[in-house]
């Protein structure tokens, strides 16, 4: 059991929280270039999103990203997860402030 | 939501009244707070939650890391607030477990029902069930799941140590509570007054104590004859002489 590397669960807002750190942003796809994607973060805000070289693309409309916070609003992909074409984002940016805020003891 | 766990989760919290940890429990975790609750117990002692005695466990995360051996599968699994491995046992004669295998690889979401084995320093779970996660709101589900009733079992381990206190702490209020004026005519003031906590003594309440707690609103003259008039309706009777009256609805 190792739970000295954390990855928290951001929206586009907390995101500024973690410059430079690892973390797991959920977004929606408005589009990709092939080397980067528009995701829209459940708090609606717009991160573009480096892909990872060599990693399959994501393939649905709701993608769990992990990644390298370069700034606000830019992030880079080490792998994400296919999150479906059915995500209910309201209640995970619900999550996410739980998770950072009140809660925080029992996620990092 | 696809899954039975809030049910069990929840309803074991409210149910457990007399806070002992039931051993059928199943509480929902994050990496985190499994890592936690092992570092606040002792060895001899069970896995403790907020308190509550913890056997079963449900987890979700990603799949780091998965293995097979003629005998067990092994997974490292990651929730985002750590990593934990994750054994089962092969049952060869369940075939949907093996058909479930083929989703179980690195990068998906799972769900484990297991529970928690401590051996030397290390600790892994041992699942009873490992399914892959379909619908992704389940991840959101698990999380708040276990914020809930991480709460929910806080709230009654802080409730416990102050119901001692619970029964004493209104007793002042009554007092300084007529002070204030509740309305009604001077009968349904006087009636509620000798209804009140001071009603309950042997002897009821003393005329002059109604004036007084009535604050100077209603003469004696006014209390009495309210008074009187309550007697004849069959609400007070009189009691060691003439000036005490008690309530019959007490």
């Amino acid at each position: 059991m190792d739970t000295s590397a954390p990855s928290p669960r951001v929206n586009g807002e907390l995101m500024g929280r973690f410059i430079g750190k690892k973390v797991l942003l959920v977004g929606k796809n408005e589009g990709t270039d092939g080397s980067t994607m528009t995701v829209r973060t459940p708090d609606e805000k717009t991160v573009t999103v480096q892909l990872a070289a060599g990693s399959p693309a994501p393939a649905t409309a709701y993608v769990e990203f992990e990644g390298i916070v370069d700034g606000a609003g830019a992030m880079t992909e080490t792998s994400h997860v296919d999150f479906g074409d059915n995500f209910d984002m309201y209640t995970y940016n619900e999550l996410t402030k739980e998770a950072n805020g009140r809660s925080q003891a029992l996620f990092m | 939501m696809p899954t039975p766990t809030g049910a069990t989760g929840a309803a074991t919290g409210a149910a457990g009244g007399r806070g002992q940890g039931r051993p059928d429990s199943l509480v929902p975790v994050t990496v985190k707070m499994l890592q936690t609750a092992i570092a606040a117990s002792n060895v001899d002692d069970g896995l403790r939650v907020n308190g509550e005695e913890v056997h079963n466990i449900t987890l979700l995360g990603k799949i780091i890391e998965a293995s097979d051996t003629a005998t067990n599968q092994v997974y490292t699994l990651d929730d985002g607030t750590g990593t934990v491995i994750v054994k089962q046992w092969v049952d060869a004669d369940d075939a949907d477990a093996s058909s479930r295998k083929d989703e179980l690889v690195v990068g998906k979401y799972a769900r484990v029902y297991g529970h928690v084995k401590q051996f030397g320093s290390d600790t892994s779970v041992v699942a009873f069930s490992v399914r892959p996660v379909q619908d992704h709101n389940e991840v959101t589900y698990h999380f708040l799941e276990a914020v809930y009733c991480n709460s929910h079992n806080a709230q009654r381990a802080d409730a416990k140590p102050a119901a001692g206190t619970a029964y004493a702490a209104p007793s002042s209020a009554p007092a300084s509570a007529p002070a204030v004026d509740p309305g009604g005519s001077c009968v349904d003031q006087a009636k509620a007054i000798f209804e009140g906590p001071d009603g309950r003594r042997d002897e009821g309440v003393k005329i002059d104590v109604v004036v007084q707690q009535l604050n100077g609103r209603f003469t004696e003259a006014q209390v009495r004859e309210a008074v009187e008039h309550l007697v004849n309706e069959g609400h007070l009777y009189s009691t060691i002489d003439d000036d005490h009256f008690k309530s019959t609805n007490l």
